[in-house]
């Protein structure tokens, strides 16, 4: 944990230093902030969800600290990258960095990624995360939107999460671990300012499922969440 | 002759100005609200000064032109500046003060001067610091309609434009009655930094006409699924859209014409019955092209950026940023409105002709929104030619070993024979397309025009430009330079042959004549500005070649000029839409 404080703390006299140059130009954005309920009814869960991004650049060269997390019951659990990221081609960036995971053991992995917009306007990300704790994934992130009205938007979003080992503590086997897919309807009042609701769907796969399940956790459920997302 | 302008309550404002600058505000900063001005805001005729010394005042100025108070930055007070009316042949001096926290300084638009009086700062001088001043002074050697504005940050977009009336030493080959300055502009509440950094942010901001699920259905009711979903493969597969008309529009917008708003009733220009008005329109905006209309009025256009052309006659007339017309309207004993919607049909500046004063004519309705076709992507007509993603193309890079300068050309007046070859530099995350097949467009109105001969309306095009002179400069070019407009819009990153350093230098020999070809390697209409020369656009008659300060480069198509490099200096050449201008910028010098 103290490793993600250290990071931002180096980072931040950057940030500072490029939003005083007018060539750059620094995005404050709160992509999600939202109250989730799951439709399980023997566990009752529901939490709260956010993302949320600090990204400053010149056009070709950003700094990024991205936030990631879930707050249920008290405990939390969230992940931090510091990221450099650098626009490659025409629609695809490159990234490099390190993610900070804070759950009931704090770790950090080195973060290299492409994301950038598909054909067909698909918002994609690719992240390798690599451990030396049998903890290395794959993720992937794939997005599209679509508009209703100038301001009436529906967004769809699924993740998918691959490990290259079983690692039991981490309960994950190898393979395809976990995927989530996310219908999600916003109004945009303004530009900067859109509350949403929606609708998600979560599940685990494989051997992961089976850690899950004997562990008396939660494997596959889907739900409802609301909230806002903003950004100056 | 000297003529002394200050404008009212100066010392005050001055002293203001002071205080806020000794108290570390930031250049741009509003002022507090509670001025007497900001509620009983109402913009009047710009002042006119005729004389050939005078000094000019840069400062900040309180307007209402939204129905909220705002800051403009204005000369003399004035939104827009006071009129120069000088005259052909007169020498002129002027003192411009500089009153802001922040470096200023004034450009003449058009107007063929020494390179040490063009007003840029970093080549022409170094701009007029805070609370200095500097003085102009420069013979002018042309007539006709032309404009000033600052060249310092986006002091531009704040209000810091005005119009140059010069009159003509011989007799104009046409007469009038009337004559009025019709002056177009933008303007925002939000600071112009704030705008551009919203672009940068997310690209598509000002654009409330995106494509919705609706108008997917509706086409594929028109034309059915599968012929909407092979129409719409190319948009897709490049991940453009075809509604991308205007970088910034209405949405945050108020179209000025001379300096009234919708709000203000638009401006009015009176007339007596039977006389013959000349219209010297000119757009002064920062980022939108202006169509331009008189419903019941044929305009006959007699000069073009302030040089005289064969008079023709049409019912519209598209006017890029920093471009001129001077018009001939005959009205009857009626009113008019002039109507002039922003090229993205998100709004309109509006005026009236009117015998009689608050008379009024019916407003026309905005017309349909244009969308981008094949042919605006640089795709010949048939669709079968693909405009090429960048990382697709593969050229003899052997033939660009000498930049961008080729030998040999057309005939003068005709256009490049050469073909188009997208330099190197032209990839990378800067480009997000380059046109396949280019074309010389000069018959087409441009898009969101195409169809108005169908509505009885004959648009100009730069196919009717004709030099009233004969050309002067006969030589055939001895060389050729083609430079490619290129952009990536979703990272809102413009540049010129793809190049991230925009200070590069062309230079040119003293007295040579070449011949530039500019591409337009994106989906934005760009309006290219040459300082100290004369753009002579080749627009197919070389013996009448038009002389213009600002050339549009429609989109996915080519355009030629030729220029005489005859006044020695550093001059700046670059694209008028403000946001993308620092990019799509290079410096010119004779040498």
């Amino acid at each position: 944990m103290r490793y993600r404080y250290i990071f931002i703390l180096l980072w931040l006299p950057l940030a500072v230093q490029a939003m005083e140059q007018n060539t750059q130009s620094t995005l404050l954005s709160l992509e999600r902030l939202d109250y989730w309920q799951s439709t399980d009814t023997d566990t009752d869960e529901d939490g709260m969800h956010w993302q949320a991004r600090l990204k400053s650049g010149n056009g070709y060269d950003f700094f990024q600290l991205y936030s990631e997390g879930e707050r249920q019951n008290e405990e939390q659990q969230s992940r931090t990258r510091l990221l450099y990221q650098h626009a490659q081609s025409a629609y695809w960036d490159v990234l490099a960095g390190v993610e900070n995971t804070e759950a009931e053991k704090d770790e950090n992995r080195l973060l290299l990624g492409v994301t950038g917009l598909a054909p067909y306007f698909v918002e994609t990300g690719v992240r390798l995360l690599l451990s030396d704790e049998e903890n290395s994934a794959l993720e992937l992130e794939l997005g599209r939107e679509w508009l209703f009205t100038q301001k009436l938007v529906l967004e769809l979003d699924t993740e998918w999460q691959f490990y290259a080992q079983k690692n039991a503590q981490m309960r994950h086997g190898d393979g395809l671990a976990e995927s989530s897919i996310e219908l999600v309807l916003g109004y945009e009042v303004q530009r900067e300012f859109m509350p949403y609701a929606g609708l998600y769907w979560h599940r685990a796969w494989g051997d992961t499922q089976e850690l899950l399940e004997s562990g008396g956790e939660v494997d596959s459920d889907w739900g409802w969440r609301v909230g806002i997302s903003c950004w100056y | 002759m000297s003529e002394k302008t200050e404008p009212n309550g100066l010392l005050s404002r001055r002293q203001f100005t002071q205080l806020s600058a000794g108290a570390g505000l930031l250049a741009g900063l509003r002022m507090p609200a509670g001025h007497a001005a900001e509620k009983t805001y109402r913009p009047g005729p710009a002042a006119e000064l005729r004389a050939t010394e005078l000094d000019l005042f840069i400062d900040y100025q309180d307007v209402n032109l939204s129905g909220a108070p705002a800051v403009a930055t204005t000369v003399n007070g004035s939104l827009p500046a006071p009129v120069l009316h000088w005259r052909e042949g007169e020498t002129v001096r002027i003192c411009v003060h500089n009153r802001l926290p922040v470096p200023s300084s004034i450009h003449w638009h058009g107007l063929i001067l020494p390179a040490g009086m063009d007003g840029v700062p970093g080549l022409s001088y170094s701009g007029i610091a805070p609370g200095e001043s500097f003085q102009y002074e420069f013979t002018l050697r042309q007539n006709g309609t032309y404009w000033y504005h600052s060249h310092s940050g986006f002091q531009e977009q704040s209000g810091l434009y005005g119009a140059i009336v010069i009159d003509s030493r011989e007799p104009e080959p046409f007469s009038y009655d009337r004559d009025y300055v019709v002056l177009l502009s933008d303007w925002s509440d939000d600071k112009p930094e704030r705008i551009y950094d919203k672009l940068k942010k997310q690209s598509h901001y000002y654009n409330l006409d995106e494509r919705t699920l609706a108008d997917t259905f509706a086409e594929a009711g028109d034309k059915g699924w599968w012929q909407m979903l092979k129409d719409r493969h190319m948009w897709n597969r490049m991940r453009m859209t075809d509604r991308d008309i205007a970088d910034v529009t209405g949405m945050t917008y108020q179209f000025l014409m001379n300096g009234y708003s919708r709000l203000h009733g638009g401006w009015q220009g009176l007339f007596h019955a039977g006389e013959k008005i000349r219209l010297r329109l000119i757009n002064t905006g920062a980022m939108t092209f202006f169509d331009v209309h008189i419903p019941g009025l044929k305009m006959t256009v007699v000069a073009a950026d302030g040089q005289w052309i064969q008079p023709v006659t049409v019912d519209e007339l598209r006017i890029g940023n920093a471009e001129t017309y001077d018009v001939m309207v005959e009205p009857d004993d009626k009113a008019y409105c002039i109507f002039a919607q922003a090229m993205d049909r998100s709004g309109y500046a509006l005026g009236w002709l009117t015998p009689a004063a608050g008379l009024r004519a019916e407003i026309p309705p905005l017309d349909s929104k244009p969308v981008l076709t094949h042919a605006d992507m640089g795709m010949a007509h048939t669709g079968d030619a693909m405009a090429d993603m960048p990382a697709h193309h593969h050229h003899d890079h052997s033939q660009m070993q000498m930049g961008s300068q080729m030998m040999g050309s057309g005939a003068p007046g005709f256009g490049s024979a050469l073909p188009v070859i997208h330099p190197a530099s032209e990839r990378g995350p800067q480009v997000d397309m380059q046109a396949g097949n280019p074309q010389y467009r000069l018959d087409d109105p441009g898009v969101g025009l195409r169809g108005h001969a169908s509505l009885g309306r004959r648009v100009l095009t730069y196919a009717d430009l004709k030099n009233y002179h004969k050309t002067g400069d006969k030589r055939p070019p001895t060389r050729e330079l083609q430079l490619h407009l290129t952009g990536n819009m979703a990272r809102y990153l413009w540049s010129i042959d793809g190049e991230r350093d925009s200070g590069q230098v062309i230079q040119l020999q003293q007295g040579e004549r070449v011949r530039i070809t500019l591409v337009n390697d994106t989906m934005m209409n760009h309006p290219i500005h040459l300082h100290g020369l004369w753009s002579e656009l080749e627009t197919g008659d070389g013996d009448h070649i038009p002389r213009k300060h600002t050339v549009i480069v429609q989109p996915g198509s080519k355009i030629s000029y030729l220029v005489t490099a005859d006044s020695k200096g550093r001059w700046a050449y670059h694209c008028h839409l403000l946001y993308h201008m620092a990019g799509m910028f290079r410096v010119v010098e004779v040498v």
